[in-house]
């Protein structure tokens, strides 16, 4: 593909000085943004790289394809094109919640384009099944679909009237685009349905490069049990408990999250 | 001041960054149905719903933590009894002595709810019935355009299998009577005891000798090349023992077996059996023909399990499906990086005093593009060469 087409339609934003490249990708329902409160800490040592999915911020929704971005490997596809466009070689690869699985997909298709996996809040599969943890039931993930329709339907269909009545108000097509990260319900949807339906515990055991993950205590989306399981699975993987409870340690616990990071990274020096 | 939020006719919460709930009001005590002490303390999350707690982790944390507030959220508190209390938000953050804390107003919405369910199932419906409909209308617009395209296609094509046919009888016929005669009068003159052959022309004799027997070998692989598309029925292919079977007829053509070939347990997949056993007699025919003189010939084959896309044209279709990637690695002489292109170009020889006639290559590739497959290679001058192969497990639908 070509290196312009990818760095629109991704967004791809690079800054920071250093020999060594860190792409940061972000997980459902957000975008590139969260990765603010923890870049500043590395700009000075590393290339940093942070893009959004196709469908999510600012990135190029008209080449959304419905097909492509159905399965996670579609997803996997958006970060090795942002590698390749930029000819990036040995990336540190972080990535939050279900990027954490994108980016072990991406390692095995082309294991030269990463040198180590940071993975925070990962987990292979979200839905229980026999003898495994995933901590959650089929109709939990229904109910949150519903959950997010019906938060879809005030932010998108009756705002979107309301912004076209008022052109001499162009923040208010601003605040919605700022509001929620994916401005499209259906966007959102299929990436919920990609994320929380996809089952790689298959994949784990093929991969090679070295990895660090990153669990939250009390972190509903990736209990314990399924950090666990990552480490038991992934071959040079390290497990790191954080203090931080919840989701999203890079946003509610950003200076654990740093010195986490910080730390894994000096030891592979 | 304060004390007048109990008998606010709305929820009130407040929590720390990290979920602690600091403050609430009576009204959303009683719909949870704990005292007001119990809940103070406890996580925000414990008095949600999991479907709303996944939303507060993924959608509402980071958009009150990035833009300060969100209003007209839709979230499910739960009661004690396990009910449903749907529930409109409002959040706003603020900081207060060096603590950011997040203030969250709810007001219970059943009605509206049922309302907002109604009108969501019936743009469901809506959106579906017209989703399926503007699908049926595009898929059937091209679907035709499709079968007019492979109409189009299979004509020419029927007329190149024609072509292709006649071309193959020619050379497997046609061509090789004129040279074995060659080979016969050449040899006839040279058995000849009447003629006396200068040392001069004995070397030219021998010359044509060789150069007819070389037009034999290229023609018999020309041949071979066009020949391997007559196979047209997929079966299941054991991958090991083909690769094994490759082995043996490549060491018994070869004259050469001082070799190790280590195979990983490959699974069976969906192919073509002889295209495939050619691909791997190549593959190992040539690392045997490149081996190192500094050490005995290793070959090793592995693989990995990946989802590929199974579309190869670039027309924006996706459909991601097992693929097999098969790594053929061999420690023998390698070549020069700058020929990368050229090992799979048919005839061209990297290097002219080498073994063999530039099909085996040329022909792996095309086996492999004829199961819809990529194949690509790196080497190291001195250390090896590597074959990456990628093939569909199934070629049809799953």
């Amino acid at each position: 593909m070509m290196k312009e087409k990818v760095i629109t339609r991704n967004n791809v934003n690079t800054w920071g000085k250093g020999y060594r490249t860190m792409v940061l990708a972000h997980g459902f329902g957000c975008d590139q943004n969260m990765w603010r409160f923890v870049t500043p800490a590395f700009e000075n040592d590393f290339k940093i790289v942070v893009f959004d999915y196709v469908g999510a911020g600012k990135s190029d929704v008209g080449a959304y394809n419905s097909q492509r971005y159905a399965d996670l490997n579609g997803y996997a596809q958006d970060v090795l094109d942002v590698c390749e466009a930029l000819q990036l070689s040995n990336v540190i690869f972080v990535g939050h919640s279900v990027s954490s699985v994108i980016g072990i997909l991406a390692a095995l298709k082309k294991p030269n384009y990463f040198s180590h996996l940071i993975m925070i809040g990962p987990s292979p599969c979200y839905i229980n099944h026999d003898g495994y943890v995933g901590g959650f039931n089929r109709k939990d993930i229904d109910e949150l679909l519903n959950t997010m329709d019906s938060n879809y339907i005030g932010w998108a269909n009756f705002l979107a009237p309301a912004i076209m009545k008022n052109p001499e108000r162009p923040e208010l097509s601003h605040e919605l685009t700022e509001s929620f990260c994916s401005t499209d319900p259906k966007i959102a949807r299929q990436f919920a349905e990609a994320t929380f339906l996809s089952d790689n515990r298959k994949d784990l055991g093929k991969v090679n490069t070295p990895s660090l993950i990153m669990q939250c205590s009390d972190d509903l989306i990736a209990p314990f049990e399924v950090g666990d399981y990552l480490h038991a699975n992934m071959k040079n993987s390290k497990l790191k408990i954080l203090k931080a409870t919840g989701h999203c340690p890079h946003m509610s616990h950003p200076e654990e999250t740093i010195a986490v990071i910080r730390e894994y990274l000096e030891g592979i020096e | 001041m304060i004390g007048n939020i109990d008998v606010l006719p709305c929820g009130y919460v407040c929590f720390k960054d990290d979920g602690t709930i600091t403050a609430c009001n009576v009204t959303v005590a009683s719909w949870i149905g704990y005292p007001r002490e119990e809940i103070i303390g406890k996580s925000i999350e414990t008095i949600f719903t999991l479907a709303t707690r996944i939303f507060y982790n993924t959608h509402f944390f980071p958009l009150i933590k990035l833009h300060g507030k969100a209003s007209e959220i839709f979230l499910s508190i739960k009661s004690k009894e396990n009910q449903d209390v749907p529930v409109l938000a409002n959040a706003s953050r603020t900081i207060e002595d060096d603590v950011h804390l997040i203030h969250c107003v709810f007001i219970r919405v059943e009605q509206r709810k049922k309302f907002e369910q109604e009108l969501l199932k019936a743009r469901r419906d809506a959106e579906n019935a017209l989703k399926d409909n503007k699908q049926l209308a595009e898929l059937s617009k091209s679907l035709e355009q499709h079968a007019l395209e492979l109409d189009n296609q299979y004509r020419r094509q029927i007329t190149m299998n024609e072509n292709l046919r006649q071309f193959g009888k020619i050379i497997s016929h046609d061509l090789q009577e004129p040279i074995r005669k060659i080979q016969i009068f050449i040899d006839m003159i040279s058995k000849d005891a009447n003629t006396h052959l200068s040392p001069k022309s004995e070397v030219y004799s021998s010359k044509i000798d060789a150069a007819a027997e070389k037009l034999k070998a290229l023609t018999a692989s020309l041949h071979e090349y066009i020949a391997v598309d007559n196979e047209k029925v997929f079966s299941e292919v054991d991958v090991v023992t083909t690769i094994q079977a490759a082995k043996s007829r490549a060491a018994n053509i070869r004259e050469f077996s001082d070799f190790t070939l280590e195979i990983d347990a490959i699974p069976t997949i969906e192919g073509y059996k002889k295209q495939l056993e050619l691909l791997f007699f190549h593959l190992i025919d040539n690392a045997i023909k490149f081996r190192s003189p500094n050490r005995k010939l290793a070959i090793k084959v592995t693989h990995l399990l990946l989802h590929e896309n199974i579309f190869r044209m670039p027309n924006d279709q996706y459909k991601y499906t097992e693929h097999v990637r098969i790594t053929f690695e061999d420690n023998g002489v390698g070549f020069s990086d700058e020929y990368r292109e050229n090992v799979f170009l048919l005839l061209k020889k990297l290097d002219n005093s080498t073994a063999g006639l530039g099909i085996g290559l040329p022909l792996v590739k095309k086996i492999i593009h004829n199961h819809s497959g990529n194949v690509n290679v790196t080497t190291e001058q001195g250390k090896g060469t590597c074959f990456e192969i990628e093939l569909p497990v199934k070629v049809g639908n799953e």
